[in-house]
């Protein structure tokens, strides 16, 4: 069953962001031996850290007509800042991935993960 | 390329026995697998030229022998052991293999025992088996399971490596684990077999059929240990199952219910050779839950329409199952059918056990039931609410469909 993990952040954790600070490098060493790992282990499907939300848009509607507007969506909702896509035995498995990764204390490092499962489009049974 | 059926049939029966022979030999398992890849696809190209040899096994293990022994000479040179090989390995030893050796087909079994050894997980015994013993294509697999190349191609040379450290030898497993290893393997020809039957749409043109694979390999099992029951019943709870196949999906993938399904549909010599083989194994007295589940898919197929089944049978061998093996999908297909012979509020008060139960309590299959038996009870409110809950829990779009549209029906 496929997973996707989601780094939840909030917008004003973005604000400020000057480049790598001290420390970050621990950071990217975690996510590179875990990815490493989840490659090996051949659960890992896709992951990738997201771009600033001020460099994209939000595309809704309004009124029946499509506008786009700048950055993150303005109700301060949460922003998803990366992602990874799992392939795992269970739901607990996937859980599991994400505490470590909540677990680790470093900077810019995750503190909330949702993980969901992925619909599965081709397959069902029959009740 | 295109290759005789007759000779493909003959290389995929006879890959894993090569296989075994190899790795019996040598010990590498994962050298040995591309030494029989590469001798079975010489024999692809020569066989439907030069026609089948007499001895196709023998000359299989011969060209993976020569490969074989090139490749870890050329190893063993490099770590100056030339010695040590030759002394290991006698050369006359496997290149005449008398066409009557009985060794091969219990290589292919001590292979699944291998492929489903309990280091590994459920998903890597499941690819490990598809290759090894199926000798299905890395590709082929990922395509089967929806996964990447690489992802499917790390996690087989994973489970390899895992095999190759653990040092588990390749021979029979000890008398006293072979019931647990057993079931092991069973374990995962169901999973593979359920991969492949619960797929609702699926190119089936360029998707390996997992379902029919995992009847293949079950088969050749059962033809290895003939007197094990349980073999049999899952073999035949298998092809009970797939009988139903093409009634079981509309023309757009979605889910037709057992109750609706055209029963002229279903694969009769299937159900007939399903239902033999479950009567015979259970004739024998020792009852297992896969004889147990192919004697209530065998009471299912036989059965006229959903209104004629024999539920009192099917009630009393859920019955049975639930002594047998502590399930609560068990208890949710018991509460069906207790509802069937007794009305729905016996099989309401049944689910009820499964309220405290947390593997279960929060699934759609309990909500769906739960709605079924309401709508059956004639509570609309009730099963509407049921069904709704179910849709939102499922995972799967076509079962989310079936359920709301049964909710946007009552």
């Amino acid at each position: 069953m496929r997973y996707m993990l989601l780094v939840k952040t909030p917008p004003s954790a973005w604000e400020g962001w000057e480049g790598p600070v001290d420390g970050f490098e621990r950071t990217i060493e975690f996510m590179g031996k875990l990815n490493a790992e989840l490659t090996e282990t051949g659960e890992l499907i896709d992951a990738a850290g997201l771009a600033d939300p001020t460099v994209g848009t939000t595309v809704r509607k309004r009124d029946d007509r499509v506008v786009i507007i700048d950055g993150p969506s303005p109700d301060g909702a949460d922003v998803i800042g990366g992602y990874w896509v799992l392939d795992c035995d269970s739901f607990d498995r996937a859980s599991e991935i994400a505490a470590r990764v909540v677990a680790f204390d470093g900077v810019n490092s995750p503190d909330v993960i949702e993980v969901r499962p992925i619909m599965d489009a081709n397959s069902g049974q029959e009740m | 390329m295109h290759i005789d059926q007759g000779v493909e049939d003959l290389l995929r029966d006879l890959a894993p026995q090569v296989l075994g022979a190899l790795v019996r030999k040598f010990g590498h398992f994962d050298a040995a697998e591309d030494a029989v890849q590469e001798a079975l696809l010489a024999a692809a190209t020569q066989w439907p030229e030069e026609g089948v040899p007499e001895n196709p096994k023998g000359w299989l293990i011969r060209v993976g022998y020569r490969r074989m022994t090139d490749q870890l000479r050329s190893e063993q040179s490099r770590r100056e052991r030339e010695d040590a090989l030759a002394a290991r390995a006698p050369r006359d030893a496997f290149l005449t293999p008398p066409p009557d050796a009985t060794g091969g087909s219990d290589d292919t079994l001590i292979l699944l025992f291998l492929c489903c050894h309990p280091s590994l997980t459920a998903s890597s015994q499941i690819a490990l088996t598809l290759r090894a013993v199926g000798g299905l294509t890395t590709e082929e697999i990922a395509k089967a399971f929806l996964v990447p190349d690489s992802t499917m191609g790390q996690r087989i040379s994973r489970a390899k490596q895992r095999i190759a450290s653990s040092g588990v030898p390749f021979r029979m497993p000890p008398a006293e684990e072979r019931d647990e290893r057993l079931d092991a393997v069973l374990h995962v020809l169901y999973l593979i077999f359920n991969e492949g039957y619960t797929a609702t749409s699926g190119a089936a043109l360029d998707r390996v059929e997992l379902s029919s694979e995992a009847i293949r390999l079950t088969r050749v099992v059962h033809q290895l240990l003939p007197n094990d029951t349980e073999v049999a019943g899952l073999l035949a709870l298998m092809l009970l199952i797939n009988a139903r196949r093409e009634a079981r999906t509309g023309p757009d993938g979605e889910l037709i219910p057992l109750a609706e399904q055209d029963r002229g549909l279903w694969d009769q010599q299937a159900i007939a050779e399903g239902a033999k083989l479950v009567e015979d194994a259970m004739s024998r007295g020792d009852l297992g839950p896969y004889q147990l589940q192919a004697a209530i898919a065998a009471l299912h197929d036989e059965a006229a329409s959903h209104d004629e089944t024999d539920w009192r049978q099917i009630l009393a061998l859920y019955g049975v199952l639930a002594q047998v093996s502590d399930n609560p999908m068990v208890t949710l297909n018991r509460a069906v059918a207790a509802a069937m012979v007794h009305g729905p509020e016996a099989g309401l008060r049944l689910l009820e056990q499964l309220d405290e139960d947390s593997r279960v309590v929060k699934h759609h299959r309990l909500a769906a039931v739960r709605a079924h038996l309401y709508e059956m009870a004639g509570d609309t409110e009730a099963a509407i609410e049921h069904y709704r809950q179910a849709a939102r829990r499922t995972t799967s779009v076509p079962e989310q469909r079936y359920l709301e549209g049964k909710a946007a029906r009552l």
